[in-house]
């Protein structure tokens, strides 16, 4: 498997940017004849229109923004649904008018009723539709108070019908609310499970398991944080929100799926490589004519350099020549003119003495004619060996002069024949190096296996004093290891014994002073130095080393250090770590034994790599919490359980007859039917007939089937309207219960609670 | 009922700072027709004539769900009336299984140092090389991370 035939998905950095929205103009020939106006209040995604039409006309995000631009206006300014992306200025006061499915924000409502109003085009005076509008489950009487409260007062509606959004949407799917089901709703912050029986919603045996699709989201975002968490940009929650949309997958078995997800040919497969958008590097764009040219000019400067410089040599060598002619001539004339202008002649030139100019001349000569052999091609030739005829001579034949004499020669012979010892050893321990080298040569020639056995051998001899090394470094780092305290005794003796450059250290041990005073010298310190060093340099030493072995293995034996680079590349490769953050992706080696070729595709490769993340696990692990809501630590029964249990209560087996998945949370995942169906044969009795299904668009079904469901139960749905006179009286939170309603309790007039009145 | 109180006159959450709710803050208040080609770039500058005067409206208009749970749960309700509260999924009766906290596999250990739960000798020595605290992230994810107050 490489690199190329591995796919990598891109992923934007956002949504597309959008455009505002326009609003609808035919409010008054749709408003006709009291179409009811239909409103999907989700807690994600606000749908509504009309319940004559087939779809909704608005779909948005239910989210608003009141924020300021001084570019644009002073003013407040006021954004709703899709339109907030349109201003980035919106983006950081985006609020939501919901709290885990509930809408408890109602200026926030109210600014999204504004919305849907005005984008379907109401100029009236007043709403005269009917309002069908959705609900959470069991939503609190405050909530619902104060929406009723909000509709009424603030938009003078005629009536209102509230119900519940997947059980409108199993009536879109099925038709009616007559035969018997179990409707599993998945929605932005939870997921309800409602059986259906008696042809109405069961509230009663409802539950609700708090995990939706924000709840994967959020899991997925945090995963991936915790996995790369040197990834170079940040994941957006729109991202986050993409990669589950579109990989995460429910396990048919979830645990025998993961263990052995990190296998090879399962991670070939389910691996998905996502590419973040990532700069491209700088990178080298000439052709190879363009290199050549700029190495050729490159030449011919330096060409153009050495001629320069050879030019200023010679001119330098002139000028010499010159100033020795002016000497010679300045001595020549000694004899012809006076004395006294004579040395005032050498004064003039900076030489006191007569004595002065001859060593000038003499210097002058062998620097000239040094730089005409040179010119000429001549070498100097090896000056004769020094004698020192007065060494061998007993003192007493000497005069006091010619002992001075000796004893001068006597120290140069010294000198000389320790540099005579000196050249003869090097050029023995030349010979010995060639020598050497011609033996590993004809050794490589001639028993080329032992040879190269021989210098793998002491290639990885190196490697592993550098690994020791950088072990033992690492070690260090740990005050208690057991390097570290070994090193730390090994430095305690070297300062107990240690001599100081001036003798204090040693002075102050034989005192026998107890009081330990390391570090009152500045000298004390050195001892760190002298440790540290040390390892530096065996490294460096080491490093060469290996260079040169590396070097002469490249040369006759370059499939070997591939060999050890696929070997080191594989180990890293297979580890569960590398396998589960990098997927199949070949490994990048620290340092390649052998030379790599870094071209421009690499390069790019590279920073390409670095904004890559790898989806594998996670892509079961994050749609499981339904199933397991323990793995995000909430403590509360999973999907099945909960079916079960429901089951068990009603006494109706026949539910699991007709499962029914919607919403936008869970019931989009692929493989949550198979695995239900599944799951849910495992706990029924053998034979129990099963089926599980999802609605044809789990989204906008709820809408529609809210607006199939006012146009075909014309009678329920004039029966479940709540009037102007039905809020006067009996209060905001009054509903009249209908087959996909909630269910309503009124409190005794007499003990009616505080905290249901206005406060 | 101390929550009455409190969510009295001033409890809109603090990024509520805003003019009142029914004050248009725009002066200029334009016809929709005018929005027809551009779309509506600043709902405030929209005509709502379908509006009626909002004073009768309650003064409380945010409140969080934790505050409306607590107060209606103050009140009798019929004991198999179906409440926001009382239709909550049990605690799940099941053994829970173990995974594993970095890489998700099951877990066969747990660190005693930090309750990482993992899956092999492999995966513990990225535990050991944790940066200190950073346990706690992995903790947080099945929301068993030690939280100081």
């Amino acid at each position: 498997m490489t690199a190329k035939d591995r796919t990598v998905y891109e992923i934007p950095d956002g949504p597309p940017e959008p455009t505002l929205t326009k609003p609808f103009f035919d409010y008054a020939t749709m408003s006709q004849g009291g179409t009811p106006l239909v409103i999907d209040n989700g807690s994600g995604m606000c749908r509504a229109g009309w319940a004559s039409e087939l779809d909704p006309r608005l779909e948005f995000v239910s989210i608003v923004s009141k924020y300021r631009n001084r570019k644009v206006s002073a003013d407040q300014l006021l954004l709703v649904g899709n339109d907030v992306h349109t201003d980035p200025m919106a983006k950081a006061s985006i609020r939501s008018g919901f709290d885990n499915g509930i809408v408890t924000n109602f200026d926030v409502m109210e600014n999204i009723l504004d919305y849907v109003f005005t984008m379907l085009g109401c100029v009236d005076e007043r709403i005269v539709q009917p309002i069908v509008m959705t609900e959470a489950v069991c939503t609190p009487y405050t909530s619902r108070k104060h929406m009723s409260e909000l509709l009424f007062e603030g938009y003078n509606v005629p009536s209102v019908t509230y119900g519940i959004d997947s059980v409108w949407s199993y009536y879109k799917n099925t038709g009616s609310l007559d035969t018997d089901g179990l409707i599993v709703g998945s929605g932005n912050t939870a997921s309800h499970l409602i059986p259906i029986y008696d042809a109405r919603a069961n509230t009663e045996h409802c539950t609700r398991i708090g995990l939706g699709a924000l709840s994967m989201e959020d899991y997925l975002l945090k995963l991936l944080q915790l996995k790369y968490p040197n990834f170079p940009m940040k994941i957006t929650d729109w991202q986050s929100r993409e990669l589950v949309k579109r990989y995460s997958v429910v396990a048919e078995d979830f645990d025998k799926e993961l263990s052995c997800y990190l296998a090879e040919d399962n991670l070939t497969d389910k691996d998905v490589t996502v590419q973040f958008h990532f700069p491209m590097p700088a990178l080298d764009v000439r052709t190879e004519e363009e290199i050549q040219k700029a190495t050729e000019r490159r030449r011919e400067l330096a060409k153009k350099m050495q001629e320069m410089a050879a030019k200023k040599r010679q001119e330098k060598v002139e000028q010499r020549a010159k100033e020795l002619e002016e000497l010679l001539a300045l001595r020549e004339s000694k004899d012809h003119i006076e004395a006294g202008e004579y040395v005032m002649r050498l004064r003039q030139i900076g030489l006191p003495k007569e004595k002065d100019l001859d060593e000038a001349i003499a210097s002058a000569q062998q620097i000239v004619s040094r730089a005409q052999n040179k010119e000429l091609g001549i070498e100097p030739e090896e000056k004769e060996a020094p004698t020192f005829p007065l060494v061998g001579i007993p003192d007493d034949e000497l005069t006091d002069a010619q002992k001075q004499e000796k004893r001068k020669q006597v120290f140069l012979k010294g000198s000389h024949d320790a540099r005579e010892r000196m050249r003869v050893e090097k050029e023995k321990e030349r010979v010995k190096q060639e020598e050497l080298v011609r033996a590993d040569e004809q050794r490589r020639l001639y028993h080329f296996d032992e040879w190269l056995a021989d210098l793998q051998a002491k290639r990885s001899e190196v490697i592993n004093r550098i690994d020791e090394r950088r072990i033992r470094r690492r070690d260090l780092n740990d005050r208690r290891s057991h390097a570290a305290q070994v090193r730390m005794r090994g430095i305690a003796d070297l300062a107990a014994t240690d001599p100081s450059p001036n003798g204090n250290g040693n002075k102050r041990r034989r005192r026998g002073d107890q009081d330990d005073d390391f570090g009152a010298e500045d000298d004390d310190w050195n001892v760190y130095r002298d440790i540290s060093k040390e390892t530096a340099e065996e490294d460096e030493e080491d490093e060469a080393e290996l260079e040169k072995y590396n070097k002469q293995l490249e040369q006759h034996a370059p499939d070997y250090l591939e060999s050890l680079d696929r070997a080191a590349r594989a180990k890293i490769e297979n580890t569960t770590i590398y396998r589960f953050s990098e997927g199949r992706q070949p490994a990048i080696l620290d340092k390649p034994a052998a030379p790599q070729k870094i071209d421009n595709d690499v390069i790019v490769a590279r920073a390409a790599r670095e904004y890559q993340l790898h989806l594998n696990i996670e892509r079961i692990r994050v749609p499981e919490i339904i199933f397991r809501p323990s793995l995000v630590g909430l403590d509360q029964a999973g999907l099945l359980e909960t079916i079960e249990g429901i089951v068990k209560r009603t006494g109706r087996l026949s539910l699991v007859n007709n499962v029914f998945v919607t919403g936008g949370g869970f019931a989009q995942v692929p493989g949550i039917l198979e695995r239900l169906k599944l799951d849910i044969q495992g706990v029924v009795p053998v034979g129990t007939p099963i089926s599980v299904r999802r609605a044809a668009d789990p989204l906008r079904d709820a809408w529609r089937g809210a607006a199939l469901w006012c146009t075909n139960e014309a009678e329920a749905f004039k029966a479940s309207r709540i009037t102007r006179e039905d809020y006067l009286e009996l209060g905001g939170e009054y509903i009249r219960e209908h087959g996909a309603s909630n269910r309503y309790y009124a409190f005794p007039t007499n003990t009616d609670s505080p905290s249901l009145t206005d406060q | 009922m101390p929550a009455n109180k409190r969510g009295g006159k001033k409890s809109r959450p603090s990024s509520a700072v805003d003019t009142p709710v029914h004050m248009d803050a725009t002066k200029e208040i334009e016809p929709l027709a005018n929005f027809r080609e551009s779309g509506i770039n600043n709902l405030y500058a929209v005509a709502k004539p379908f509006k009626r005067s909002p004073e009768i409206m309650s003064s409380v208009r945010w409140k969080n769900l934790k505050q409306i749970i607590a107060q209606e749960q103050a009140q009798e309700w019929p004991i198999d009336f179906p409440t926001y509260w009382s239709i909550d999924a049990p605690p799940s009766l099941l053994p829970q299984k173990k995974y594993c906290d970095i890489t998700g596999l099951p877990a066969k250990y747990t660190d005693p140092k930090t309750n990482v739960r993992y899956h092999s000798a492999e995966v513990y020595q990225i535990v050991k090389t944790l940066p200190p605290g950073s346990e706690q992230d992995y903790l947080a994810l099945r929301n068993a991370s030690v939280v100081l107050k």
